[in-house]
């Protein structure tokens, strides 16, 4: 390690533990936004700093156009690791880290290789990217809290305009589990809470009765035993929301009692 | 001292000292652009006063200040990046405020079916049914994918740091890319808010589709070919192995996420490389004047591959390797299918057997207004004008190049997808040539204001600057007027098949109902919308078409439900029949409710088409939730006769 940092560069020793330690993370049972932030260089930003110090281990190219490489590079990496992995195995979450970590770390080792390699004229690299100066930083962060907040205002309107849609959705549908039973199920969409009352009529008789109160975003199922419907019966269930006829649907069923 | 450098000469010593110039109050004003165009979709939602005024001055806030640094000859090239970087930036957040919470239709839903494809069976060229191209181009799904199980993110928020991260790539490579080629940053700086112009730019190459990944990765290439061809002899042979390897990675990579993208480059480096050979020929040197020293064309001993023609060679090769093993069958369906259309109705116009399409016509919903029209109309015009000065600049002047000359030529198609433009059909093929074009366009039209000559008046050079700034803003609006219709340009209420403005809980929530409880894959017949939210979200299949020479979408519109309907289930085993009731006698705000060329001919559906469901034996109605029914065909299916 201290080989690879003392002759090729910190970066690449950086790099190579920034994988391994992304990919050690993912490991720990812990989640959230930070996390998450944490490991979104491992798919975007390592592999393509990897191959591009590979494919171009002298100082040039450098600042801009070395940010652009890195960024394509990580494209490269995932789209065309992960379409050779795919023809033998599945892609998950750790088969993604996989190959990303593995191709890293196989492109930071040749790139060290060949920056060792004595050329004329060659340098060990350091990036050569230009941080921006105090004013220009306070006027991007400036910039991207306003971008925040016009992101969190548009999310609100859009909010708004959602919660004016007041509708109570209905279903009826097969049981995949359980061969000849039925799923009734209720879903209140609008912003207030509402009442109820559903029946399931089957054969001519009523099979099932529900009365109650759904909240907000609040959602009813209910399961119909086989044994509890007709054979081949037309199952119709009716709706009532504030004491109106609200809602119909039909289901005809196969297996029953 | 050449033109430019006397216009770089004469900067104000002050504003040369500063790193990045005016880019802090810049990207401040940027934010407050965006903040203005959130308030102004937010009034377009609830149908207030002031929505468009509001829009448009956000947009104008953002584009025009930094036009105007960007179009300065005191800009430095480290605020002219970084300015571009912001504009690119800045634009794609405007498009995150349209719906800042999830995908819209057409495209990021089709995004996002490949992507669940890809989580739910590992493999990338699962079917799809919405866009069928996206399952031979699963690049961008492989990346996003990989980052939203990676960091445990959601599938939108993966996508739109990916789109993201690219649009500020490919800001950066165009940049560095016309600043290479023309030699100073001035060209670079007023190309890029030249191409920021281009119709696709602020909404269509904003969006989770895989064209706004392939454009960075595609600009990326095109660095590298640079670098390769205009090396020196000594810096080819020093890393020789590494640039030869860095583009044939970007070529597989871009093969594998646009097929236009990567038919578009392959075209213009073969369009370079043959315009050094040629420049190498004393007949066409008798004709022209020389290109610069520098040149390959000019270079001693330079043979084809150590210019554009081997990057050229890489694209197509890998192109045509990815045609033959992967994806030819999708490939010719989805852009065969939009070339033909083009082509007939291009023909059909020259013969006379059509008309022209109403320019600036939006089928049945919100018309432009002679504003609007207006801007369309103007912004084309400065973009015509330069056209001609840039080809005399790159091909009858000396100090010139193949890359000039090349990108010059490119400038040139933009009359002729103008054209395009005057036909439905050929309109999208105009529209994705866009961002292709506007390089072109980009380049010469900033060689032309970098070669202006300097004024040493302070008051006319000012207002030379905010002509040009002004013009230039004119272009960046009339642009996105003629690039999008005006029923999707800002959000708003609900519109009968008017794409994104379609977008509705209830429809949200009749998919996220197919997604729990539907078997996946499940074959559908329904509305062009509904079916993209019910594919994209609710990974059903819609389906379209012809079945035995019957127009699937006849179902809905008979008014009594007949045996070419029953053969319409029963042969395409329709598995589900989706219903819209919002459409009885409203017209489709974009010409159809279900597919082009539908039996309706952009009429309204009639009351009793609709309403013959509710009451034919043998189809239940498994989910309603008021406008949106979902009826089972499973009893209907069997039948032979209605």
């Amino acid at each position: 390690m201290r080989r690879l940092a003392g002759r090729a560069g910190n970066d690449l020793l950086l790099v190579a533990v920034s994988s391994v330690a992304s990919l050690a993370l993912m490991a720990l049972p812990i989640d959230g936004l930070v996390i998450g932030l944490v490991l979104v260089p491992l798919t975007l930003v390592l592999p393509g700093y990897a191959v591009a110090a590979m494919l171009f281990p002298s100082r040039s190219p450098a600042g801009a156009e070395r940010v652009v490489y890195v960024f394509a590079f990580s494209v490269s990496t995932a789209a065309l690791g992960g379409l050779v992995w795919q023809l033998a195995f599945g892609l998950g979450r750790f088969a993604w880290a996989g190959i990303l970590t593995l191709i890293t770390l196989a492109c930071c080792a040749v790139a060290a290789r060949r920056r060792a390699t004595p050329r004329p004229g060659r340098r060990v690299p350091r990036p050569q990217l230009h941080g921006l100066d105090a004013p220009s930083a306070l006027g991007a962060l400036a910039a991207i809290g306003l971008a925040i907040f016009a992101i969190w205002t548009a999310v609100d309107g859009l909010q708004d305009q959602r919660a004016d849609s007041k509708f109570t959705a209905l279903w009826i549908i097969p049981q995949e589990e359980e061969a000849g039973g039925v799923e009734i199920g209720i879903s209140n969409h609008q912003a207030a809470v509402h009442r109820y009352r559903l029946t399931v009529e089957g054969a001519g008789t009523t099979i099932r009765e529900w009365e109650g109160r759904l909240g907000s975003r609040q959602q009813l199922r209910l399961d119909l035993e086989p044994f509890l419907i007709p054979a081949g019966a037309r199952l119709v269930v009716t709706l009532y929301r504030d004491g109106s006829l609200y809602r119909r649907t039909k289901l005809q069923t196969e297996v029953g009692a | 001292m050449t033109t430019v450098e006397v216009a770089a000469a004469a900067r104000p010593e002050r504003l040369r000292a500063s790193r990045f110039g005016a880019f802090a109050p810049l990207a401040l004003l940027a934010g407050g652009g965006l903040v203005m165009v959130a308030l102004g979709n937010n009034a377009a939602r609830e149908e207030a006063g002031g929505a468009q005024v509001l829009f448009w001055a956000g947009l104008m806030l953002i584009y025009a200040p930094i036009a105007l640094r960007l179009l300065s000859p005191s800009t430095s090239r480290r605020e002219a990046m970084a300015l571009s970087v912001l504009l690119g930036a800045a634009l794609y957040i405007v498009k995150l405020l349209y719906n800042p919470t999830g995908f819209i239709p057409h495209d990021e839903m089709a995004s996002l079916r490949q992507m669940w494809e890809l989580l739910e069976t590992g493999g990338f060229f699962s079917h799809n049914p919405i866009v069928q191209g996206y399952a031979g181009y699963p690049g961008l799904e492989a990346v996003t994918a990989a980052l939203s199980q990676i960091s445990e993110r959601s599938i939108f928020v993966a996508a739109m740091i990916v789109i993201g991260a690219a649009r500020v790539i490919l800001m950066l490579a165009l940049f560095l890319f016309l600043e290479r080629v023309s030699g100073t940053h001035r060209v670079a700086a007023v190309g890029v808010a030249v191409y920021a112009c281009n119709p696709s730019f602020l909404y269509f190459d904003s969006q989770f589709a895989y064209e706004s990944l392939a454009l960075a990765i595609g600009a990326a290439l095109l660095l590298v070919a640079q670098r390769w061809t205009d090396a020196d002899p000594p810096q080819r042979t020093t890393n020789r192995s590494g640039v030869l390897a860095a583009m044939a990675v970007l070529a597989a990579t871009l093969v594998t996420v646009h097929h236009l993208t990567a038919y578009a480059l392959s075209a213009f480096l073969l369009t370079w490389a043959v315009l050094i050979h040629l420049g190498r020929r004393s007949a066409v040197n008798s004709r022209f004047p020389p290109t610069r020293a520098r040149d390959p064309s000019r270079a001693a001993g330079f043979r084809w591959f150590e210019g554009p023609g081997l990057p050229a060679v890489f694209v197509l090769v890998a192109g045509a390797l990815w045609l033959i093993f992967v994806a030819g069958d999708v490939t010719s369906t989805e852009l065969g299918s939009v070339f033909r259309n083009a082509f007939n109705s291009v023909a059909d116009l020259i013969s006379g057997q059509s008309g022209t399409k109403t320019v600036f016509g939006a089928g049945q919903g919100e018309a432009n207004t002679t504003i609007a029209r207006l801007l369309g109309v103007a912004s084309i015009i400065p973009l015509l004008f330069v056209i001609p000065f840039g080809l005399r600049r790159a091909w009858l002047r000396v100090d010139s190049s193949a890359a000039w000359r090349a990108l010059s030529l490119v400038a040139l198609l933009y009359p002729l997808t103008l054209g395009l433009r005057l036909t439905q059909a050929g309109t999208e093929t105009s529209q994705r040539a866009s961002e292709f074009v506007f390089v072109g366009l980009g380049f010469v039209a900033g060689l032309i204001i970098a070669e202006l000559r300097p004024l040493s008046d302070p008051l006319r050079r000012a207002a030379r600057l905010l002509g040009l700034a002004a013009i230039a803003t004119i272009a960046f609006i009339g642009g996105f007027i003629i690039g999008e219709s005006p029923i999707t340009r800002q959000p708003g209420p609900f519109l009968v098949a008017g794409e994104s403005r379609s977008l509705s809980p209830e429809g949200l929530a009749a998919a996220r109902f197919a997604d729990q409880h539907l078997p996946p894959r499940s074959r559908i017949l329904v509305d062009r919308v509904n079916g993209t939210l019910l594919g994209g979200l609710g990974h059903l299949d819609p389906v379209v078409g012809e079945i035995n020479g019957i127009p699937v979408s006849r179902v809905f519109f008979s008014r009594t439900y007949e045996s070419r309907d029953q053969e319409v289930i029963s042969e395409d085993a329709i598995e589900y029949i989706v219903v819209d009731r919002r459409f009885i006698d409203v017209p489709p705000s974009s010409n159809f409710y279900y597919e082009a060329g539908e039996p309706s001919g952009g009429n309204a559906i009639s009351r009793e088409a609709i309403q013959k469901f509710g009451a034919l034996d043998g189809l239940d109605r498994i989910y309603e939730n008021g406008p949106i029914a979902i009826y089972d065909t499973a009893n209907l299916r069997s039948r032979r006769e209605p």
